[in-house]
């Protein structure tokens, strides 16, 4: 027997036990459902726990506009990351979601808070700590995917999205450069982890 | 393919049988090594039976197959897993390996032109030039439009020209 025919022997071989395994392929949903349903368990925890910033905000319509965009991101960013097909989907995900993530740095309340700059240290803090699951539940699932930058950026969006909703409804200092630094570069820096994290990472499978 | 998510191993065998070679072929032009080839082609296998679940029911099998076995190659390029080259710029078992072209001379040249082109426009110019696949099978399998597959493709021969001026008509 060749070598090639023993690897074909071999793979064979893993094909059927695998298949015998588990002969029903898992619709790619059941994984995009769970991470949505995570993400969106965890935003609404976060929201439960953190107290409310509404009586800063001179703007109610607006602010919970911008919640209700981020909470589409949160879900729809985890579906259609982990969908397959087309990329055209993805990429008018990816600019909804920086024109919405922008939308929450701009658009805040504008409220001062009498706080050192570097106070908001902990607004960072919260924002990183709400994301650590869907982040890590998302490189988990983007690995089962070849390295794709867009699926990659979008999760990072959707995961970060959670900690951002959660800072937009319970910070009370809407001052834009506290936002910026604060709670908008801390999401970009968790994207940029993410991308690195998963570019080291080895693909479990190549279908798109 | 349905068949084949329904769990029966027969339907496997059948698209290894119809496809394997195919795949190894484009793989082996997309890597330059036989042997990158052959793990490839394995990966590209697995992949299959693994993701089996995230085939669109109603969408062409032979695409999708490229695409999982394109990303197995842009893994394999972003990863650096290269063989050495011998001193004339070939692998090692470039004699065993088939040919792209029937001038070893000229598809030297030409591999090398092929290996300055960035993936997209490599992958559109070797999906459509030599594996025979249509420019909507291609939009199919990149999961793009038609007109960004004929975009790439045209850019790519443009580029192949300068760099194979009077050498080689893509």
């Amino acid at each position: 027997m060749s070598t090639d025919d023993a690897k074909l022997a071999a793979l064979r071989a893993q094909v059927h036990a695998e298949l015998a395994k588990a002969p029903r392929a898992t619709p790619w949903w059941v994984g995009a459902v769970a991470l949505m349903g995570l993400n969106l368990a965890l935003a609404a925890g976060a929201l439960m726990l953190l107290s409310s910033n509404a009586r800063f905000s001179s703007n109610q319509p607006l602010r919970w506009a911008i919640a209700g965009g981020l909470l589409l991101i949160i879900a729809a960013g985890s579906v259609l990351g982990l969908r397959p097909g087309r990329q055209g989907p993805r990429v008018a995900m990816v600019v909804m979601t920086a024109a919405v993530f922008a939308l929450a740095w701009l658009m805040g309340s504008g409220a001062r808070v009498e706080m050192p700059f570097w106070g908001g240290t902990s607004c960072a803090t919260t924002e990183g700590l709400v994301s650590l699951v869907p982040l890590a539940t998302g490189l988990l699932l983007l690995t089962r995917f070849g390295f794709d930058a867009l699926r990659t950026a979008l999760i990072g969006m959707s995961s970060a999205g959670v900690g951002l909703l959660a800072l937009h409804l319970h910070c009370p200092n809407g001052a834009w450069e506290h936002v910026a630094m604060f709670h908008v570069l801390p999401c970009a820096v968790m994207i940029a982890v993410l991308f690195v994290a998963r570019r080291a990472m080895p693909s479990k499978t190549f279908a798109p | 393919m349905e068949q084949f998510c329904q769990g029966q191993a027969s339907a496997f065998d059948a698209l290894f049988t119809r496809h394997a070679a195919a795949i190894r072929g484009y793989l082996h032009k997309m890597t330059g090594q036989r042997s990158a080839a052959e793990d490839l082609t394995q990966a590209t296998f697995i992949s299959l039976l693994r993701a089996r679940g995230r085939f669109l029911r109603g969408s062409k099998f032979k695409p999708w197959l490229y695409a999982i076995a394109t990303n197995a190659a842009r893994d394999w390029r972003r990863r650096g897993v290269h063989e050495q080259l011998t001193a004339e710029g070939a692998t090692p078992e470039s004699a065993a390996e088939p040919a792209l072209l029937a001038d070893p001379g000229l598809e030297k040249v030409v591999r090398a032109a092929l290996e300055q082109l960035p993936d997209a426009q490599r992958e559109a110019i070797v999906l459509h030039r030599f594996e025979g696949l249509s420019y909507a099978e291609i939009a199919e399998s990149a999961g793009v439009t038609e007109s960004a597959v004929k975009v790439r493709a045209h850019r790519g021969s443009e580029t192949l020209r300068v760099l194979l001026k009077g050498v080689w008509e893509p």
